[in-house]
Protein backbone atom coordinates (compact mmCIF):
# COMPACT_ATOMS: atom_id res chain seq x y z
CA UNK A 1 0.00 0.00 0.00
CA UNK A 2 1.42 3.07 -1.19
CA UNK A 3 2.07 5.50 1.63
CA UNK A 4 0.13 8.88 2.08
CA UNK A 5 1.38 12.36 4.09
CA UNK A 6 -0.77 13.24 5.72
CA UNK A 7 -1.20 16.85 4.38
CA UNK A 8 -2.00 15.19 1.47
CA UNK A 9 -4.48 13.12 2.73
CA UNK A 10 -6.43 16.19 4.36
CA UNK A 11 -6.07 17.54 1.21
CA UNK A 12 -7.77 14.66 -0.60
CA UNK A 13 -10.72 14.94 1.96
CA UNK A 14 -10.66 18.49 1.73
CA UNK A 15 -11.42 18.07 -2.02
CA UNK A 16 -13.86 15.62 -1.69
CA UNK A 17 -15.70 17.63 0.71
CA UNK A 18 -15.37 20.81 -1.37
CA UNK A 19 -17.08 18.95 -4.40
CA UNK A 20 -19.80 17.32 -2.23
CA UNK A 21 -20.55 20.59 -1.05
CA UNK A 22 -20.69 21.67 -5.09
CA UNK A 23 -23.14 18.66 -6.22
CA UNK A 24 -25.24 19.79 -3.13
CA UNK A 25 -25.46 23.55 -3.87
CA UNK A 26 -25.92 23.12 -7.85
CA UNK A 27 -28.63 20.92 -6.63
CA UNK A 28 -30.30 23.25 -4.49
CA UNK A 29 -29.70 25.82 -7.61
CA UNK A 30 -31.01 23.61 -9.78
CA UNK A 31 -34.41 23.16 -7.88
CA UNK A 32 -34.96 26.59 -7.03
CA UNK A 33 -34.00 27.40 -10.75
CA UNK A 34 -36.73 25.03 -11.76
CA UNK A 35 -39.54 26.15 -8.96
CA UNK A 36 -38.98 29.41 -10.09
CA UNK A 37 -39.54 28.38 -13.91
CA UNK A 38 -42.71 26.56 -13.25
CA UNK A 39 -43.92 29.38 -10.84
CA UNK A 40 -43.36 32.12 -13.70
CA UNK A 41 -44.80 30.05 -16.45
CA UNK A 42 -48.32 28.82 -14.40
CA UNK A 43 -48.34 31.72 -11.71
CA UNK A 44 -50.54 29.44 -9.91
CA UNK A 45 -50.94 29.72 -6.42
CA UNK A 46 -50.49 27.40 -3.71
CA UNK A 47 -53.39 26.59 -2.64
CA UNK A 48 -55.38 26.99 -5.67
CA UNK A 49 -53.37 24.78 -7.40
CA UNK A 50 -54.23 21.56 -9.29
CA UNK A 51 -53.60 18.63 -6.91
CA UNK A 52 -54.76 20.55 -3.79
CA UNK A 53 -58.18 20.63 -2.08
CA UNK A 54 -60.52 23.24 -2.75
CA UNK A 55 -60.35 26.05 -0.18
CA UNK A 56 -64.07 26.69 0.42
CA UNK A 57 -65.96 24.60 1.89
CA UNK A 58 -69.22 25.00 1.66
CA UNK A 59 -69.95 23.96 -1.96
CA UNK A 60 -71.27 20.57 -3.01
CA UNK A 61 -69.23 18.92 -5.04
CA UNK A 62 -70.93 15.56 -5.63
CA UNK A 63 -73.94 17.16 -7.68
CA UNK A 64 -71.86 16.77 -10.79
CA UNK A 65 -68.71 15.27 -12.48
CA UNK A 66 -67.27 18.27 -12.21
CA UNK A 67 -67.44 21.77 -11.28
CA UNK A 68 -66.23 25.10 -12.83
CA UNK A 69 -65.86 27.72 -10.00
CA UNK A 70 -65.23 30.86 -11.61
CA UNK A 71 -63.83 33.87 -8.87
CA UNK A 72 -64.79 36.82 -9.92
CA UNK A 73 -64.89 40.66 -8.57
CA UNK A 74 -67.38 43.01 -9.24
CA UNK A 75 -65.28 46.04 -10.02
CA UNK A 76 -62.74 43.45 -12.10
CA UNK A 77 -62.18 44.84 -15.79
CA UNK A 78 -60.74 41.48 -16.70
CA UNK A 79 -63.81 39.56 -15.37
CA UNK A 80 -66.33 41.43 -17.57
CA UNK A 81 -64.24 41.53 -20.31
CA UNK A 82 -64.32 37.71 -19.77
CA UNK A 83 -67.99 37.46 -19.56
CA UNK A 84 -68.99 36.28 -23.04
CA UNK A 85 -66.79 33.79 -23.11
CA UNK A 86 -68.52 32.67 -19.82
CA UNK A 87 -71.95 33.06 -21.54
CA UNK A 88 -70.38 30.58 -24.50
CA UNK A 89 -69.75 27.81 -22.10
CA UNK A 90 -72.83 28.22 -20.24
CA UNK A 91 -74.55 27.71 -23.26
CA UNK A 92 -72.92 25.13 -25.07
CA UNK A 93 -72.25 22.45 -22.00
CA UNK A 94 -73.53 19.56 -23.07
CA UNK A 95 -75.02 18.72 -19.53
CA UNK A 96 -75.71 20.00 -16.07
CA UNK A 97 -75.39 16.96 -14.34
CA UNK A 98 -71.63 16.45 -15.65
CA UNK A 99 -70.82 20.35 -15.21
CA UNK A 100 -71.72 22.57 -12.68
CA UNK A 101 -71.15 26.42 -12.72
CA UNK A 102 -70.50 28.32 -9.94
CA UNK A 103 -69.37 32.04 -8.82
CA UNK A 104 -67.11 33.25 -5.65
CA UNK A 105 -68.41 37.00 -6.40
CA UNK A 106 -66.52 39.69 -4.19
CA UNK A 107 -67.54 42.93 -3.55
CA UNK A 108 -71.21 44.08 -2.21
CA UNK A 109 -72.87 40.80 -1.80
CA UNK A 110 -76.30 43.36 -2.42
CA UNK A 111 -75.04 44.54 -5.49
CA UNK A 112 -74.20 40.66 -7.07
CA UNK A 113 -77.42 40.23 -8.77
CA UNK A 114 -77.45 43.20 -10.76
CA UNK A 115 -74.07 42.76 -11.55
CA UNK A 116 -74.45 38.91 -13.17
CA UNK A 117 -77.27 40.63 -15.12
CA UNK A 118 -75.49 43.40 -16.16
CA UNK A 119 -73.08 40.88 -18.11
CA UNK A 120 -75.94 38.34 -18.67
CA UNK A 121 -74.26 35.60 -16.89
CA UNK A 122 -76.52 32.47 -15.16
CA UNK A 123 -74.78 30.30 -13.21
CA UNK A 124 -75.91 27.20 -11.02
CA UNK A 125 -74.60 28.80 -7.93
CA UNK A 126 -73.44 32.43 -6.45
CA UNK A 127 -71.84 32.50 -3.56
CA UNK A 128 -70.74 36.01 -2.33
CA UNK A 129 -67.39 35.71 -0.88
CA UNK A 130 -64.52 38.40 0.61
CA UNK A 131 -61.32 37.93 -1.58
CA UNK A 132 -59.36 38.75 1.53
CA UNK A 133 -60.45 35.55 3.24
CA UNK A 134 -59.25 33.78 0.11
CA UNK A 135 -56.04 35.48 -0.18
CA UNK A 136 -54.28 33.71 2.24
CA UNK A 137 -55.02 30.13 0.02
CA UNK A 138 -52.65 31.21 -2.65
CA UNK A 139 -55.62 33.23 -4.74
CA UNK A 140 -53.69 36.00 -6.75
CA UNK A 141 -56.06 37.87 -8.46
CA UNK A 142 -59.43 37.90 -10.46
CA UNK A 143 -60.96 36.61 -12.87
CA UNK A 144 -59.62 32.64 -11.89
CA UNK A 145 -61.46 29.76 -13.36
CA UNK A 146 -60.93 26.47 -11.11
CA UNK A 147 -61.54 22.95 -12.28
CA UNK A 148 -62.94 21.12 -9.24
CA UNK A 149 -63.84 17.20 -9.20
CA UNK A 150 -65.94 15.45 -7.18
CA UNK A 151 -64.47 15.26 -4.46
CA UNK A 152 -63.21 19.35 -4.34
CA UNK A 153 -59.95 18.32 -5.13
CA UNK A 154 -58.23 20.82 -8.12
CA UNK A 155 -57.70 19.34 -11.32
CA UNK A 156 -57.49 22.58 -13.82
CA UNK A 157 -56.96 26.15 -13.21
CA UNK A 158 -56.67 29.42 -15.67
CA UNK A 159 -56.19 32.98 -14.19
CA UNK A 160 -56.81 36.27 -15.66
CA UNK A 161 -57.35 37.02 -19.13
CA UNK A 162 -57.58 34.07 -21.41
CA UNK A 163 -56.03 33.92 -24.53
CA UNK A 164 -57.70 32.15 -27.64
CA UNK A 165 -55.48 29.01 -26.86
CA UNK A 166 -56.36 29.14 -23.09
CA UNK A 167 -59.93 29.57 -23.74
CA UNK A 168 -59.89 26.03 -25.82
CA UNK A 169 -58.11 23.98 -23.20
CA UNK A 170 -61.09 25.24 -20.83
CA UNK A 171 -63.87 24.37 -23.14
CA UNK A 172 -61.78 20.41 -24.04
CA UNK A 173 -61.60 20.33 -20.21
CA UNK A 174 -64.99 20.85 -20.03
CA UNK A 175 -65.81 18.66 -23.30
CA UNK A 176 -67.55 21.63 -24.90
CA UNK A 177 -67.20 21.72 -28.51
CA UNK A 178 -67.38 25.03 -30.31
CA UNK A 179 -66.28 25.90 -33.27
CA UNK A 180 -63.02 27.89 -33.19
CA UNK A 181 -64.84 30.62 -35.44
CA UNK A 182 -66.83 31.17 -32.15
CA UNK A 183 -64.28 31.83 -30.00
CA UNK A 184 -62.75 34.59 -32.27
CA UNK A 185 -66.41 36.46 -32.58
CA UNK A 186 -67.35 36.27 -29.44
CA UNK A 187 -69.46 39.06 -28.67
CA UNK A 188 -68.51 42.23 -26.68
CA UNK A 189 -69.70 42.52 -23.40
CA UNK A 190 -70.95 45.83 -23.23
CA UNK A 191 -73.84 46.95 -25.74
CA UNK A 192 -72.19 48.94 -28.70
CA UNK A 193 -71.25 52.13 -27.84
CA UNK A 194 -72.41 55.42 -29.46
CA UNK A 195 -69.65 57.62 -31.32
CA UNK A 196 -69.29 61.17 -30.75
CA UNK A 197 -67.25 63.56 -32.98
CA UNK A 198 -65.80 67.17 -31.40
CA UNK A 199 -68.79 68.71 -33.11
CA UNK A 200 -71.51 66.22 -30.96
CA UNK A 201 -69.54 67.59 -27.99
CA UNK A 202 -70.20 71.24 -28.86
CA UNK A 203 -73.81 70.43 -29.43
CA UNK A 204 -74.12 68.60 -26.24
CA UNK A 205 -72.32 71.32 -24.25
CA UNK A 206 -75.14 74.33 -26.07
CA UNK A 207 -77.75 72.10 -24.92
CA UNK A 208 -76.23 72.66 -21.67
CA UNK A 209 -75.15 68.88 -20.90
CA UNK A 210 -72.38 68.56 -19.20
CA UNK A 211 -69.46 66.25 -20.98
CA UNK A 212 -66.55 64.81 -19.66
CA UNK A 213 -63.57 63.36 -21.87
CA UNK A 214 -61.91 60.58 -20.16
CA UNK A 215 -58.49 59.87 -21.77
CA UNK A 216 -58.08 56.32 -20.82
CA UNK A 217 -54.43 56.64 -22.36
CA UNK A 218 -50.88 56.82 -20.17
CA UNK A 219 -49.93 59.64 -18.47
CA UNK A 220 -47.29 60.05 -21.28
CA UNK A 221 -49.15 58.99 -24.17
CA UNK A 222 -51.58 62.38 -22.24
CA UNK A 223 -48.69 64.88 -21.64
CA UNK A 224 -47.34 64.31 -25.65
CA UNK A 225 -51.02 65.77 -26.41
CA UNK A 226 -54.79 65.17 -25.63
CA UNK A 227 -57.87 66.88 -26.22
CA UNK A 228 -58.48 70.56 -24.34
CA UNK A 229 -60.31 69.64 -21.34
CA UNK A 230 -60.31 66.17 -21.34
CA UNK A 231 -59.34 64.13 -17.85
CA UNK A 232 -56.57 61.58 -18.02
CA UNK A 233 -57.23 58.81 -15.81
CA UNK A 234 -55.17 55.51 -17.19
CA UNK A 235 -57.66 52.32 -17.69
CA UNK A 236 -55.80 50.85 -15.10
CA UNK A 237 -57.08 53.64 -12.40
CA UNK A 238 -60.29 53.93 -13.84
CA UNK A 239 -62.30 51.16 -11.28
CA UNK A 240 -60.77 53.17 -8.29
CA UNK A 241 -60.68 56.95 -9.87
CA UNK A 242 -64.16 56.96 -11.72
CA UNK A 243 -66.92 56.89 -8.77
CA UNK A 244 -64.62 59.82 -6.90
CA UNK A 245 -64.34 62.16 -9.74
CA UNK A 246 -67.08 61.54 -12.56
CA UNK A 247 -70.46 62.69 -12.14
CA UNK A 248 -73.02 59.92 -13.19
CA UNK A 249 -75.02 62.59 -14.60
CA UNK A 250 -72.63 63.65 -17.20
CA UNK A 251 -71.83 62.43 -19.99
CA UNK A 252 -68.57 60.59 -20.06
CA UNK A 253 -66.40 60.79 -23.33
CA UNK A 254 -63.79 57.80 -23.51
CA UNK A 255 -60.70 58.04 -25.70
CA UNK A 256 -58.79 55.63 -25.73
CA UNK A 257 -56.05 56.81 -28.94
CA UNK A 258 -55.09 54.04 -31.85
CA UNK A 259 -55.35 50.78 -29.92
CA UNK A 260 -58.77 51.25 -28.09
CA UNK A 261 -60.22 47.49 -28.86
CA UNK A 262 -60.99 45.98 -25.39
CA UNK A 263 -59.79 49.30 -23.54
CA UNK A 264 -63.39 50.83 -24.89
CA UNK A 265 -65.17 47.61 -23.52
CA UNK A 266 -63.34 47.46 -20.02
CA UNK A 267 -63.85 51.14 -19.57
CA UNK A 268 -67.62 50.59 -20.21
CA UNK A 269 -67.89 47.76 -18.23
CA UNK A 270 -66.37 49.20 -15.42
CA UNK A 271 -68.36 52.56 -15.46
CA UNK A 272 -71.70 50.96 -16.38
CA UNK A 273 -71.36 48.69 -13.44
CA UNK A 274 -70.94 51.72 -11.24
CA UNK A 275 -74.20 53.54 -12.62
CA UNK A 276 -72.28 55.18 -15.45
CA UNK A 277 -75.17 54.82 -18.10
CA UNK A 278 -74.14 57.99 -20.50
CA UNK A 279 -71.00 57.06 -22.17
CA UNK A 280 -69.86 57.51 -25.56
CA UNK A 281 -66.56 57.11 -27.56
CA UNK A 282 -64.86 59.52 -29.69
CA UNK A 283 -65.04 59.43 -32.72
CA UNK A 284 -60.87 59.63 -33.55
CA UNK A 285 -57.88 57.88 -32.42
CA UNK A 286 -55.98 60.93 -32.42
CA UNK A 287 -56.28 63.62 -29.86
CA UNK B 1 -4.73 23.31 -12.88
CA UNK B 2 -4.49 21.66 -10.03
CA UNK B 3 -7.57 19.64 -8.35
CA UNK B 4 -7.78 22.51 -5.41
CA UNK B 5 -8.07 24.99 -8.08
CA UNK B 6 -10.53 22.95 -9.78
CA UNK B 7 -12.66 22.45 -6.98
CA UNK B 8 -13.04 26.00 -6.17
CA UNK B 9 -13.62 27.35 -9.36
CA UNK B 10 -16.56 24.40 -9.53
CA UNK B 11 -17.35 26.09 -5.88
CA UNK B 12 -17.78 29.32 -7.40
CA UNK B 13 -19.73 28.53 -10.13
CA UNK B 14 -22.52 26.59 -7.82
CA UNK B 15 -22.64 30.15 -5.97
CA UNK B 16 -23.18 31.60 -9.20
CA UNK B 17 -26.17 29.41 -10.18
CA UNK B 18 -27.29 30.12 -6.58
CA UNK B 19 -27.44 33.66 -7.21
CA UNK B 20 -28.64 33.16 -10.39
CA UNK B 21 -31.76 31.02 -9.57
CA UNK B 22 -32.38 33.14 -6.48
CA UNK B 23 -32.71 36.05 -8.62
CA UNK B 24 -35.05 34.30 -10.64
CA UNK B 25 -37.66 33.86 -7.63
CA UNK B 26 -37.80 37.82 -6.92
CA UNK B 27 -40.68 37.99 -9.24
CA UNK B 28 -43.28 40.90 -9.43
CA UNK B 29 -46.79 40.37 -9.80
CA UNK B 30 -48.94 43.80 -10.65
CA UNK B 31 -51.66 43.88 -8.44
CA UNK B 32 -54.89 46.08 -8.80
CA UNK B 33 -55.20 48.63 -5.72
CA UNK B 34 -57.79 46.97 -4.01
CA UNK B 35 -55.44 44.26 -3.78
CA UNK B 36 -53.12 45.99 -2.27
CA UNK B 37 -54.94 47.56 0.16
CA UNK B 38 -56.43 44.63 0.90
CA UNK B 39 -53.03 43.15 1.81
CA UNK B 40 -51.93 46.41 3.42
CA UNK B 41 -51.40 45.87 7.55
CA UNK B 42 -50.17 48.82 8.34
CA UNK B 43 -51.65 51.89 5.95
CA UNK B 44 -50.27 55.84 6.97
CA UNK B 45 -51.79 59.17 5.73
CA UNK B 46 -49.86 61.94 5.60
CA UNK B 47 -50.21 65.29 6.99
CA UNK B 48 -51.21 67.82 4.53
CA UNK B 49 -48.20 69.86 3.82
CA UNK B 50 -48.82 73.29 4.73
CA UNK B 51 -46.92 74.99 1.54
CA UNK B 52 -48.94 73.19 -0.47
CA UNK B 53 -52.17 74.27 2.12
CA UNK B 54 -50.71 78.00 1.14
CA UNK B 55 -50.56 77.57 -2.54
CA UNK B 56 -54.00 75.74 -1.95
CA UNK B 57 -52.37 72.97 -3.98
CA UNK B 58 -55.20 70.24 -4.17
CA UNK B 59 -56.32 67.24 -6.22
CA UNK B 60 -55.53 63.74 -6.66
CA UNK B 61 -52.13 61.78 -6.30
CA UNK B 62 -51.08 58.35 -7.87
CA UNK B 63 -48.42 56.40 -6.53
CA UNK B 64 -46.69 53.39 -7.72
CA UNK B 65 -45.09 51.29 -4.88
CA UNK B 66 -43.70 47.57 -4.91
CA UNK B 67 -43.47 45.57 -1.80
CA UNK B 68 -41.17 42.70 -1.14
CA UNK B 69 -42.32 39.29 -0.07
CA UNK B 70 -41.96 40.30 3.54
CA UNK B 71 -44.30 42.84 2.65
CA UNK B 72 -41.75 46.08 3.26
CA UNK B 73 -42.20 48.87 0.81
CA UNK B 74 -38.98 48.57 -1.54
CA UNK B 75 -39.72 51.58 -3.76
CA UNK B 76 -42.01 54.17 -4.54
CA UNK B 77 -42.94 56.63 -7.48
CA UNK B 78 -44.89 59.49 -7.80
CA UNK B 79 -47.07 59.47 -11.20
CA UNK B 80 -48.95 62.57 -10.17
CA UNK B 81 -49.24 64.78 -7.46
CA UNK B 82 -50.86 68.31 -7.13
CA UNK B 83 -47.08 69.81 -6.61
CA UNK B 84 -44.00 67.90 -5.23
CA UNK B 85 -44.76 68.79 -1.79
CA UNK B 86 -47.58 66.80 -1.64
CA UNK B 87 -45.51 63.80 -3.76
CA UNK B 88 -43.00 63.68 -1.27
CA UNK B 89 -45.68 63.81 1.97
CA UNK B 90 -47.39 60.80 0.59
CA UNK B 91 -43.76 58.79 -0.44
CA UNK B 92 -42.35 59.41 2.89
CA UNK B 93 -45.66 58.02 4.43
CA UNK B 94 -46.48 55.11 1.92
CA UNK B 95 -42.95 54.01 2.52
CA UNK B 96 -43.61 53.33 6.22
CA UNK B 97 -46.77 50.82 4.95
CA UNK B 98 -46.47 47.65 5.59
CA UNK B 99 -48.12 44.61 3.92
CA UNK B 100 -48.81 40.98 4.34
CA UNK B 101 -46.21 38.91 3.04
CA UNK B 102 -46.89 37.49 -0.34
CA UNK B 103 -45.81 33.93 -1.72
CA UNK B 104 -46.33 31.93 -4.86
CA UNK B 105 -46.15 28.04 -4.12
CA UNK B 106 -43.83 28.81 -1.25
CA UNK B 107 -41.63 31.59 -2.89
CA UNK B 108 -41.40 34.79 -1.70
CA UNK B 109 -42.98 37.12 -4.39
CA UNK B 110 -42.40 41.02 -4.80
CA UNK B 111 -45.72 43.05 -5.56
CA UNK B 112 -46.31 46.22 -7.29
CA UNK B 113 -49.58 48.15 -7.73
CA UNK B 114 -50.99 51.86 -7.51
CA UNK B 115 -52.23 53.65 -4.48
CA UNK B 116 -54.51 56.60 -5.00
CA UNK B 117 -54.61 59.63 -2.52
CA UNK B 118 -56.79 62.63 -2.78
CA UNK B 119 -55.83 65.77 -1.76
CA UNK B 120 -58.57 68.37 -0.41
CA UNK B 121 -58.57 71.81 0.99
CA UNK B 122 -62.19 72.47 3.11
CA UNK B 123 -64.05 75.40 3.14
CA UNK B 124 -62.10 75.74 5.97
CA UNK B 125 -58.95 76.22 5.18
CA UNK B 126 -57.85 72.73 6.24
CA UNK B 127 -55.99 70.54 4.03
CA UNK B 128 -56.28 66.88 3.89
CA UNK B 129 -55.02 63.77 2.43
CA UNK B 130 -57.97 61.19 1.72
CA UNK B 131 -58.32 57.29 0.18
CA UNK B 132 -60.66 57.28 -2.21
CA UNK B 133 -63.99 56.48 -1.14
CA UNK B 134 -64.19 52.93 -1.78
CA UNK B 135 -61.19 52.73 0.93
CA UNK B 136 -62.76 55.08 3.33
Amino acid sequence: MPEISVSKLVLRLLNIGIITLAILLTGLGVRRYRVAQLTSRSQLPAYFKAGARFPVNELDWTKSFQTLVIVLEQSCAICSDNAPFYRLIEQNRPDRGRTRLVVLLGGDPDKATAYLENLQLSFDQVKPVSLRDLKPYGLVGTPTAVLVNDEGIVTNMWSGSLTELQQSEVLRALQIRVDSAALKTLPSSTPPLDLIDETGIQRLKEAGETVMVVDLRDRGEYSASHLAGAKNIPIDELAVRAVNELQISDVIVLFAGETPGKTYTAAAQMLSNNGFKRLRVLKTSKP
Amino acid sequence: MSRPYLSLLLLLICFLSCVLAAGQTAKVVDVDEAGIRRSASKKILPAFPEGSRKRRSQGVAVVRLQYDGNGTVVSVDVLEAPDSEIGGAITNAVRNWTFKPSSIRGEPVNIRGKLTFYCVIDSKGIGRVQNPKQFR
